[in-house]
């Protein structure tokens, strides 16, 4: 009797594997010095796994240097690969780069988004520390390129475009005409709500993904996505102001942030929202 | 007259003959505000000139600070 061949993916380089064959013999065969594995997201699955069709199975040393791995595939192994593939290909504006921008920043990175154009025109000081994704000894630099230093630290694989520019009406085509979907991350109301007019205006295929409402503490489920049209998107519970004084807490910011993220996969995979 | 606000058919008395009126019908400060009428994306420059009419769908966005 014949036996089937299978095609899978080991560190992204395919092999021809009989079929019946499980990890533990994969790895004897193709990685024996492998301390660990990750097969289809899954970390370290029972070595007796029979390996199946086009499988993507990542061996590695843990305390290695990861050589002959591609970084991006490592750091993405436990998101979906066709995901991976399909946020490889995205690019996704930043409209300010504090409390929201920074973490919508450092979480799309994270994801494995292709691009980010990141715009702000301010500097990091100390009472930004509080919820905004900076250290101190970056206190005084421009928060657009600060974050951008910190991408690349943690994900090199993702072209961070950082820009000083106060984003305006008259700019924001320039800056962001690239990006199929732009997330507003200001803090004042005036500048979201011309930011966001002027971008679905001058950009009317780009998908906005606007934040509103994200100050106090209040219950993180009265924090909500929006659906005003399938090209607006508001993030928050639309009502708690920093003008009411109940001020900004980095778990409620992040949670908004988080979801504006969080959508903006969901754009980019088909997924309902 | 009739108009789909937000998804929800709100009954708005008379006069609010064009967006800037609603607004302050609504109590919505415009300044903070983005609006879209029948799908139609409007600048806040070109609010107290654009009418609002009876079976009209808006859509309101009144933003507040936080970032």
């Amino acid at each position: 009797m014949a036996t089937a061949h299978l095609q899978i993916f080991i560190n992204d380089t395919p092999h021809t594997i009989s079929g019946g064959t499980t990890l533990a013999q994969a790895r004897a065969r193709f990685f024996p010095e492998a301390t660990a594995s990750i097969l289809n997201t899954i970390t370290d699955p029972a070595p007796e796994t029979i390996l199946r069709n086009n499988d993507r199975l990542y061996l590695y040393e843990r305390r290695s240097g990861f050589t002959g791995v591609d970084l991006r595939s490592l750091v993405l192994a436990r998101q979906p690969h066709e995901a991976s593939e399909k946020l490889r290909g995205a690019c996704v504006g930043i409209a300010g780069a504090g409390g929201l921008g920074s973490v919508v920043a450092e979480t799309l990175a994270r994801s494995g988004i292709g691009r980010l154009v990141i715009a702000d025109f301010d500097i990091i000081e100390p009472s930004n520390l509080n919820r905004q994704r900076f250290r101190l000894g970056q206190l005084g630099q421009p928060k657009a390129a600060a974050l951008a230093d910190n991408l690349r630290e943690c994900c090199p694989f993702v072209d961070v475009i950082a820009l000083p520019d106060r984003i305006t009406p008259d700019n924001c085509v320039r800056i962001f005409g690239t990006c199929a979907i732009v997330c507003e991350c200001f803090d004042a109301a005036e500048n979201k709500a011309e930011l966001v007019t002027a971008l679905r205006l001058q950009l009317p295929g780009c998908i906005v993904v606007a934040a509103s409402g994200i100050a106090g503490c209040g219950p993180a489920r009265s924090i909500t996505v929006r659906t005003v049209s399938d090209k607006l998107y508001i993030v928050g519970d639309q009502q708690s102001d920093t003008a009411s004084g109940a001020g900004l807490f980095a778990p409620r910011v992040g949670i908004a942030a988080s979801m504006q993220a969080h959508v903006v996969l969901q754009l980019i995979l088909g997924e309902k929202i | 007259m009739k108009c789909i606000i937000n998804g929800e058919e709100r009954t708005v008395a008379q006069p609010a003959a064009n967006v800037a009126l609603l607004l302050e019908r609504l109590a919505v400060p415009a300044g903070r505000t983005a609006v879209e009428l029948n799908g139609a994306v409007i600048e806040q420059r070109l609010f107290a000139e654009t009418a609002v009419r009876d079976g009209d769908r808006l859509e309101i966005v009144s933003f507040v600070g936080g970032g």
